[in-house]
């Protein structure tokens, strides 16, 4: 049954169709509504809600309870974000599944509060200090939103790690039809081995016990052994940190999830992500109309990407129009798989709004 | 079960400094747990950054060491992950009155049935000696050169400001009524919070001219004084020291006992 449902109210319910079994968080726009939402919902699910003191509180309760084995999710939006970059970091070293639902606004600082920006791209990819896998989804719509954070779970339990769903303002604030169905993702989670020990260095993906199934689980955010234990032995700091890397990197191609039309027919393509899907798609369809040959590319996994599959999706592509809500973000990744022989052209804007489709479409021409 | 098998022996021994009184507080802590018969599965260590928090490694039973200042919100996603489970708070001064201040005074005010358990050394041990929240005017550390310019948190007086249900505080020279209190607090059933006065030699005691750990556990003696003979003493015998005992043993309803209440409640419905 089709709901008209609210963006933020759908990934809310995205969750509880995944199963969530703790909420923890602080009350931020453009993101309060998923906080009031599992106030009243998970009480009456016998699941746990609770507001912290903060975000810096948030995260780290939410990591607490992923490592005790539940289903945890916070959300928050750019100030909040930055606060828990530390805590996400935290939950990267100790391998905690956890989801972090960050709806962007304007920024830097306190910015725009009731705008919309993708100024956070690159934040969710690299925002807390050291080398870290991460995982990050970005929805288009509202029905996307519930999809992704239904998914999240699973995700991020199959791959120990957090999982961020970068959502912003505008997906989170407009309303549309939304199925409660599963999601459509081809994404493999295979059966893990499943080992006694709390850490495992040698295999990229095994299951291992949670705090409080009375396993010894020893656990702490400097590199550790096995047995959770703090170790400095070079060797071993090496071990663990490319075991974080390659379990993220070895399984990118079943992470990488896109969206795309028209690529190898084309010479131009358009490239955005989030609610930007919507613009691309609306530009392919005007210009294939005045007789060019156009395409669009809009990846919904934004970490990892999937390199070689790009290179190989835009073979036939020789000029490439990044559009964002920065100042050149998902440019910069763009730039650096797809450079060395095509034209690539940005067209941004910060200033709070989604552009009209006119206005975009004059750039362009411009351009061509 | 003595207090031994609570201990992993495979990762001993401490990285603590002679001298240092964290393993008599450890050890305080682990008789309890002996003496109160509880089972190393329904035990789970929750510390953040420093000396003290390091204690979690050497247990027989689930821990988690975790970030600077966030011990206690981490405790408490573990605590309403696991409410059957005994979730205990290792923290120093540094750690749950500075950069965890916060979390602290919310904890004690939500009364999440989470047990404090304070190490206070009055400095910074694991970085080299600075000036912490609970170090007392005018004395001299790593960033208090000339003396200490702002004063000391009393804990118990925050502690007590918060809601806190059970505040008490003793010292790892008078062990056995250290003991006493720990075992209170384990008993009480909400928010509790103790501060474990300990000694730092190699720190705090050498810049204060006290190279000698054993001089410095007699000096805490001179320290401290019994809550019990706060109406006895003269105002002079107790000035610039601070009281030891129980100052708060009263039974409120816990976060938890009000939330699944009211979940019992929305099922009924």
């Amino acid at each position: 049954m089709k709901e008209l449902l609210q963006g933020n109210i759908a990934a809310s319910y995205g969750a509880i169709d995944g199963g969530i079994d703790f909420f923890a968080g602080y009350p931020i726009t453009p993101s309060s509504e998923i906080l009031e939402m599992f106030s009243k919902e998970l009480p009456k699910l016998g699941k746990i809600f609770i507001q912290m003191e903060d975000e810096l509180a948030s995260i780290c309760a939410v990591v607490g309870a992923s490592l005790s084995g539940k289903k945890a999710l916070t959300a928050t939006s750019g100030p909040g974000f930055s606060l828990m970059q530390e805590g996400i970091g935290y939950a990267t070293i100790t391998e905690a599944p956890c989801v972090i639902i960050n709806v962007m606004r304007g920024g830097p600082s306190t910015g725009l509060p009731t705008n919309v920006s993708q100024g956070d791209y690159m934040q969710s990819k690299w925002g807390t200090h050291g080398d870290h896998p991460m995982i990050v989804f970005s929805p288009k719509n509202p029905q996307e939103f519930y999809w992704l954070t239904r998914i999240s779970f699973n995700v991020a339990f199959y791959y120990k790690n957090p999982v961020i769903i970068l959502s912003d303002e505008s997906v989170a604030h407009m309303r549309a039809e939304v199925l409660r169905t599963l999601p459509p993702y081809n994404l493999k989670f295979k059966e893990k081995e499943k080992l006694d020990l709390p850490f495992n260095f040698e295999y990229d993906l095994t299951s291992n016990p949670f705090i409080g199934e009375g396993k010894k689980v020893r656990i702490t955010g400097l590199f550790h052994d096995e047995t959770g234990f703090p170790i400095n032995e070079k060797s071993m700091v090496e071990k663990v940190m490319n075991h974080l890397i390659n379990k993220i990197e070895h399984n990118k191609e079943n992470l990488f999830l896109y969206e795309s039309d028209g690529l190898e027919n084309a010479e131009i393509a358009f490239v955005g992500f989030g609610i930007i899907g919507g613009l691309i798609k609306e530009l392919k369809y005007i210009f294939d109309s005045k007789g060019f040959k156009t395409s669009f590319f809009r990846p919904i996994t934004l970490n990892p990407l999937d390199d070689i599959k790009i290179i190989n999706l835009f073979k036939n592509i020789k000029k490439v129009f990044v559009i964002e809500l920065n100042k050149g973000q998902l440019l910069l990744d763009i730039k650096r798989i797809l450079s060395c022989n095509k034209e690539i052209n940005f067209i941004g804007f910060t200033r709070g709004d989604i552009p009209k489709i006119g206005e975009v479409y004059k750039k362009i021409e411009e351009l061509l | 079960m003595t207090y031994k098998d609570y201990l992993d022996y495979s990762k001993l021994p401490t990285i603590f400094c002679p001298g240092c009184g964290l393993g008599i507080g450890l050890k305080a802590i682990l008789q309890s747990f002996s003496d109160l018969n509880l089972k190393k599965e329904d035990i789970i260590f929750v510390s953040g950054i420093g000396c003290s928090s390091r204690i979690p490694g050497y247990v027989d039973f689930d821990s988690l060491h975790t970030l600077h200042g966030r011990a206690i919100p981490f405790a408490t996603g573990v605590k309403l992950s696991h409410p059957e489970k005994n979730v205990i708070v290792i923290t120093g001064d540094g750690d749950g009155l500075s950069i965890g201040g916060n979390h602290m005074i919310h904890a004690a005010r939500r009364n999440i049935n989470i047990k404090v358990f304070l190490f206070n050394n009055m400095t910074y041990g694991m970085t080299g000696g600075q000036a912490s929240p609970t170090t007392p005017l005018k004395k001299i550390t790593s960033t208090t050169p000339y003396g200490k310019y702002d004063s000391n948190f009393d804990s118990v007086e925050l502690l007590k400001g918060s809601g806190s249900g059970f505040i008490a505080r003793g010292t790892v020279y008078h062990y056995n009524m250290l003991l006493k209190v720990v075992k209170e607090s384990l008993i009480y059933k909400g928010f509790s919070f103790v501060e474990i006065i300990t000694p730092c030699p190699t720190y705090y005691g050498r810049l204060q001219g006290i190279d000698d750990p054993a001089k410095f556990f007699i000096k805490l003696k001179d320290f401290v004084y019994s809550i019990d003979q706060k109406d006895i003493l003269k105002e002079e015998e107790k000035k610039d020291k601070l009281p030891i005992g129980i100052f708060k043993n009263e039974r409120k309803e816990t976060f938890e006992e009000i939330y699944f209440k009211i979940v019992e409640n929305l099922k009924a419905k």
